[in-house]
């Protein structure tokens, strides 16, 4: 089984587990490895900007608590976006207004950590 | 380099470890990547249409791109382009001009640019091709090889 279809079996494990719209998996340097994101999604510039939130994420996590970033949950008025660093990539979900948060989030880092198996 | 230049260089290395420093390097070699694709794709048109091309071929696309993008960046010799075979171009950057500028190369900023800049042109060009391998002088590399295969 090639990485990429090891990623998907991971996204698809974590759709049949939890509520969500879409979910992708992001190289550090802003390229999609892996999404079901919506079809309306512009792929390439969501892949960039979570690269971005990551970035920006853990020199906040530095600045405030000279601690280490773990995961983003990005409230917007008609979805939520989170985002969970998996060694060299990216783990981003996208879910309703109103998410199971604490399931959302367990589920996650469980993902998180068989990405980053996967990706070394 | 003339004094307008060395200050221009100067404040890109302030700007660059400020915007290190408040967004972090995932922001920064994403950015990067993002420009060298916009620039290999907008490469890509311009050779094709100054060079009237149909369909491109591996070696017409290796001499265009060291004759009309590379040598005039880096210089002649400065980099050189090898077909090894019908769907493999070898890529070798003699010359970092960031490193040449006097900027720190080690933080691997600026090589997603020029990933970003030959793995878009060459998709461009020939409707699919990856980076598959590459060997970059911010690892210590005497000079960047950078390994594209097409996907015809």
């Amino acid at each position: 089984m090639s990485l990429v279809d090891e990623a998907k079996k991971v996204l698809t494990e974590l759709g049949e587990k939890v509520n969500i719209l879409g979910s992708a998996v992001i190289r550090t340097n802003g390229l999609m490895i892996v999404s079901s994101l919506p079809i309306e999604s512009n792929e390439r510039m969501i892949a960039a900007m979570s690269a971005a939130l990551l970035g920006t994420s853990k020199r906040t996590a530095e600045a405030l608590f000279n601690g280490n970033f773990r995961s983003l949950n990005l409230e917007i008025d008609k979805g939520n976006m989170f985002l969970i660093g998996a060694g060299k990539v990216i783990l981003v979900v996208l879910t309703d207004v109103a998410p199971n948060v604490g399931l959302i989030t367990l589920e996650m880092e469980s993902a998180s950590e068989k990405l980053s198996k996967i990706f070394g | 380099m003339s004094e307008q230049l060395k200050f221009i260089a100067s404040m890109f290395k302030m700007c660059m470890s400020e915007f290190d420093m408040v967004m972090g390097p995932e922001t920064i070699m994403t950015i990067f990547r993002l420009i060298g694709e916009r620039q290999g794709e907008a490469i890509e048109k311009r050779m094709r249409e100054k060079f009237n091309v149909k369909e491109w071929t591996p070696s017409d696309f290796a001499n265009y791109i060291v004759k009309d993008v590379f040598e005039p960046a880096l210089g002649e010799g400065g980099a050189e382009v090898i077909v090894s075979s019908d769907n493999e171009l070898i890529i070798k950057f003699k010359i970092c001009p960031f490193e040449k500028a006097g900027i720190d190369i080690s933080k691997k900023f600026y090589c997603t640019y020029t990933e970003g800049l030959t793995e878009n042109s060459a998709k461009k060009a020939f409707g699919d091709a990856e980076i598959i391998s590459e060997d970059l002088k911010s690892n210590g590399a005497p000079i960047c090889t950078i390994k594209i295969k097409i996907k015809q």
